[in-house]
């Protein structure tokens, strides 16, 4: 399969609130060939106060933010165009699969984009070169050069480890210079620790993750945590019952230590730490290797392959303590559930509100397809109110003046009332802005940075704009 | 190279005769090890499918068309709409092996395997001399853009398919080009009328050799086929999930007929 390598930047780092600002990929085939590439930038949505963090890591000036010759919408709509002709394909990120991919499914699903699930449906998988990085790093360490952390850690930033091991990376964190650094990351992994890279590609879905697991008694899971990876050479036991996540055994603890507890005696258990338990996110893109790379780590070595089959045996004739393990986790989950049921924004409601019908991913398609004007007569078609929601702000952002006085002044007071609050909230708000702007200030005057300082002054009268034209909602 | 060996026998480890395997095969190995094995080892073919004639028929009007321009040694059209600076290349051996069951051969010393396959065409680079490998293929897709990137599952037992011609061509004294060559036609479905006529779209679509991966998958075949043990049902093999999940209904009834016939009843 061909590899999409990308990247996004974006105003900051709450992937529900805050707006991607610019996008860059490129296609290869799987020899890591350069068959396409593309960089988009656009105006940052005029409803999203940035992060001035963000922005100085980005480098994005406020003559980008005001004046990129594409809007946030009309950029949305060249990725996807781009990334539907490249499909199907392995989208590779780094760090993208708690970020950018959960950014880009958000920022999809709020500009009304039929398939949010872009780089895991129809064919395409995805994967993380993070991950596949500490593997590379764990099974061989001589293939991967890092920096060292002051407690004494490998340091996977990817400016740091692009020039540990020689990649050009002349414009760190923007996002074409940060996929193609992705690129040739991976492409060491491939060549000096394939088998870590082959096996990689083995759970770059959640039902090829399933087929591994059930298929292998024994494997080696690599976790990360605390700065270091780490291998478990784990036992898949059973499903989530409401995550659908694979629990597996350590195989380090010894089964019979725990399967004749009783339910309240194996809760405690596995709430103790090192875990018995390990999670295995089988939509995430795991790196799972075989057991040979386990069996050479204490404890594990010292038990020996034979014992530990013993093990996996053990658990396999006791399906009552996986009937525990199971029922312990329905219980905490629905415990979890019933204290998450707070009032949602819609746009929160990307999970908990279910697939879009057919009804509205039809009317998304016509919406997209219609102008400015005629966007307007969806708004009251979608069967999901959140849908009408969202057409009406992004007819807000992008063209607000088709819209009626009365529906303008509805979106206008809303993102006043959210941009202009002094409470803390999820999202930024201007006063947020403007504690981080004098902690700013203050820390450049110190360094007498004046670029920096400079750079202040632009956002500063940036947020200004917006702080005045909300303020006479 | 010697024509005389059965082009789909079943493999035999106590005979010392050469045996031929084709490309086809070589991509069976590669989708689905049992598939491969009940295959060539036991003889138990996987279905056949309904045959592609109208591909068939396109692709020999291909070679008619592009046999014209090798006689008048000129650049075909489509090279000349494409900006490939290459021309139909005259080879002796050239119509034998684009032929069935006969193709270009080549044996592979340490398995003692015959490697064959029916190639479509050669183009001679006009600048450098060396020879593309071509092959035709036809589709109706409204996806035809995005093809140029070879992205779709099927388009990696093509590109293995170029890469396994442009070996045996190397093996035949042929100075290969780097690049082979997809000629690819896509049958239009957004015209007004039919009127006996299908209208087609083309792009010709390079592609870089990979011949890399060739001796290595042909040692790891003649291993495999000199083992007696039959794989176990690959989950991604349509073929291989049919029949386990075929397998485990038969049981299950054989099961109940059996308790039944002991015990006289049945569920």
């Amino acid at each position: 399969m061909n590899y999409i390598f990308w990247d996004i930047e974006s105003s900051g780092s709450r992937t529900t609130w805050d707006a991607i600002v610019e996008f860059g990929a490129c296609l290869t085939d799987d020899r890591f060939k350069e068959l396409d590439r593309f960089n988009f930038r656009c105006r940052l949505k005029p409803t999203v106060i940035p992060d001035i963090g963000a922005l100085l890591v980005n480098k994005s000036s406020v003559e980008m933010l005001k004046n990129s010759n594409l809007s946030h919408y009309q950029m949305v709509q060249e990725v996807s165009k781009k990334f539907s002709s490249w499909s199907p394909a392995i989208f590779a990120s780094y760090n993208g699969i708690s970020f950018d991919e959960e950014f880009w499914r958000k920022t999809l699903f709020k500009s009304l984009m039929p398939n949010i699930y872009q780089t895991n449906t129809n064919g395409s998988k995805r994967i993380d070169i993070l991950n596949v990085a500490r593997a590379a790093k764990l099974i061989n360490d001589d293939a991967i050069k890092t920096t060292i952390s002051d407690k004494g850690n490998p340091v996977f930033k990817l400016d740091q480890l692009s020039v540990a091991n020689g990649i050009e990376h002349k414009d760190a964190h923007t996002a074409f210079s940060d996929s193609l650094a992705t690129k040739s990351i991976a492409e060491i992994i491939y060549k000096k620790v394939n088998s870590v890279w082959q096996s990689s590609l083995k759970t770059i879905s959640k039902s090829e993750t399933e087929e591994y697991i059930e298929n292998n008694k024994i494997f080696s899971s690599i976790e990360y945590f605390y700065g270091k990876a780490r291998i478990y050479l784990c036992t898949h036991l059973l499903y989530h019952p409401s995550w659908k996540w694979s629990i597996c055994f350590d195989l380090k603890n010894h089964p019979k230590d725990y399967i004749n507890l009783s339910r309240a005696d194996l809760k405690d258990a596995m709430k103790k730490s090192p875990k018995i338990l390990r999670t295995i996110k089988t939509n995430k893109s795991p790196v799972i290797l075989d057991e040979k790379a386990g069996i050479k780590e204490e404890p594990y070595n010292k038990i020996g392959l034979d014992d530990l089959n013993k093990r996996i045996e053990l658990l396999k004739n006791n399906p009552k303590f996986i009937e525990n393990i199971s029922s312990i986790l329905r219980d905490e989950a629905e415990e979890k559930q019933s204290i998450d049921q707070t009032d949602l924004y819609p746009e929160e409601t990307i999970y908990s509100g279910g697939f879009a019908s057919d009804k509205d991913k039809n009317l998304m398609k016509k919406f997209h397809e219609s102008d400015w004007k005629n966007k307007l007569n969806f708004i009251d078609k979608f069967e999901n109110p959140n849908n009408s929601y969202f057409a009406k702000v992004l007819i807000y952002e992008e063209s607000p003046d088709v819209l009626s006085k009365e529906m303008y002044n509805e979106i206008h007071r809303e993102f006043a009332e959210r941009l202009l609050s002094t409470n803390s909230e999820k999202w930024a708000t201007t006063s947020k802005f403007y504690s981080e702007l004098d902690y700013l200030r203050e820390k450049y005057t110190k360094a007498k940075d004046a670029g920096r300082l400079k750079l202040l002054d632009g956002y500063n009268q940036y947020v200004m704009d917006i702080q005045k034209k909300f303020e006479n909602a | 190279m010697e024509k005389k060996y059965n082009w789909s026998k079943k493999y035999d480890p106590n005979s010392k005769e050469p045996y031929v395997l084709s490309r086809s095969k070589i991509d069976l190995f590669l989708n689905c090890k049992r598939c491969f094995y009940l295959d060539r080892r036991l003889g138990i073919k996987t279905p056949a499918t309904l045959p592609f004639t109208l591909n068939i028929a396109i692709d020999g009007l291909l070679k008619k068309e592009f046999d014209i321009a090798r006689e008048k040694g000129v650049q075909h059209e489509y090279c000349k709409e494409s900006k490939i600076n290459a021309i139909p290349y005259k080879h002796p051996e050239l119509d034998s092996w684009r032929e069935n069951f006969k193709g270009i051969r080549h044996h592979h010393k340490s398995t003692n395997f015959i490697i064959a396959g029916a190639m479509d065409d050669i183009w001679e680079n006009q600048d450098n001399k060396k020879k593309h490998v071509v092959d035709y293929k036809v589709t109706s897709t409204k996806e035809f853009e995005k093809f140029k990137y070879l992205g779709m599952p099927w388009h990696q037992h093509y590109k293995n398919q170029l890469s396994i011609y442009g070996w045996l061509m190397k093996h035949n004294e042929v100075d290969v080009h780097e690049i082979g060559y997809f000629l690819y036609f896509n049958g239009k479905k957004d015209v007004d009328r039919f009127e006996g006529k299908l209208v087609f779209d083309y792009q010709i679509i390079p592609y870089e050799l990979d011949m890399s991966w060739i001796d290595d998958t042909l040692m790891k075949i003649k291993d495999f086929l000199e083992t007696k043990k039959i794989p176990t049902y690959d989950p991604k093999c349509d073929n291989c999930r049919y029949l386990k999940e075929n397998n485990q209904v038969v049981s299950k009834l054989l099961d109940k007929s059996l308790s039944f016939l002991k015990e006289g009843s049945a569920e």
